[in-house]
């Protein structure tokens, strides 16, 4: 590939963020997309700070929720500015899971470490935030709130305060908020 | 109005409006469980995390 040569001469952070890790999931159609999508980053030499680091935290559950996640993993770096993905093998998210049992039940996670947070404010207690992918039931909710999360974090990276969208958009604080609440679920019992 | 009519409206209403404040309440609820902003109660969490990434224990994960 004419892209291997390139790709020698870049810096260290650049070679680290192509590098291959083990276990290594199956390649899809999506994944040869964000591959090249990498591959001109790359070659275009636009690096760039990482807004957020992902983790994936994944027990191995057997079910359709936890693998469209697995099938849909190069989505994430590929909406997100390549900013890194750090997928836990098993072993180490059952670690996670046995020393933070508060986790349990919620896996697959996906957390999003706000890495604007620890620059900007050491003393705040906000890190970023995280998607309890466990606690969705089918597996088209799953991925309309997975779509959500990735629509949500690609409209604000470049915010500040991204905390306060979080609470407004996400959590639907506030009156406007409570009134979309309603909406969605009158339009959720409308459509059965 | 009979007041009969004038109470029992009352407390409908009040009865109304109180399951539409616990249904938002709940919602909210599983919105927060389901999108968890990451504060004191995960600090450790994070900082396990990044020592991880920090240490070469987790790398990037790529496609090939």
């Amino acid at each position: 590939m004419t892209e291997d040569k390139p790709l020698q001469d870049k810096s260290a952070a650049t070679e680290k963020s192509v590098r291959l890790i083990k276990p290594k999931p199956k390649a899809t159609d999506h994944d040869m997309d964000a591959a090249e999508s990498a591959s001109q980053v790359v070659e275009g030499g636009s690096s760039h700070a990482p807004r957020f680091h992902f983790f994936l935290i994944d027990c191995g559950w057997d079910g359709p929720v936890p693998n469209l996640i697995r099938n849909n993993l190069s989505m994430i770096t590929h909406l997100q500015n390549n900013d890194p993905l750090f997928v836990l093998t098993r072993e180490q998210s059952d670690q996670m899971l046995r020393k933070y049992p508060h986790l349990i039940g919620k896996d697959p996670v996906l957390l999003a470490r706000d890495l604007y947070a620890s620059r900007t404010d050491v003393e705040s207690e906000y890190h970023g935030f995280h998607l309890n992918l466990g606690l969705i039931k089918t597996e088209s909710e799953a991925l309309t709130t997975l779509r959500k999360f990735l629509n949500f974090l690609a409209s604000h990276r470049k915010g500040g305060n991204i905390e306060k969208h979080i609470k407004e958009q996400l959590h639907k604080d506030g009156v406007t908020g409570a009134i979309e609440v309603l909406r969605v679920g009158s339009e959720a019992m409308v459509g059965g | 109005m009979n007041p009969v009519a004038e109470v029992l409206s009352t407390v409908f209403g009040i009865v109304l409006v109180g399951a539409i404040a616990f249904e938002i309440r709940q919602r909210r609820k599983r919105l927060r469980e389901l999108y968890n902003v990451l504060d004191a109660e995960d600090r450790q969490v994070v900082a396990d995390l990044d020592q991880m990434v920090a240490n070469g224990i987790l790398q990037p994960y790529a496609i090939g």
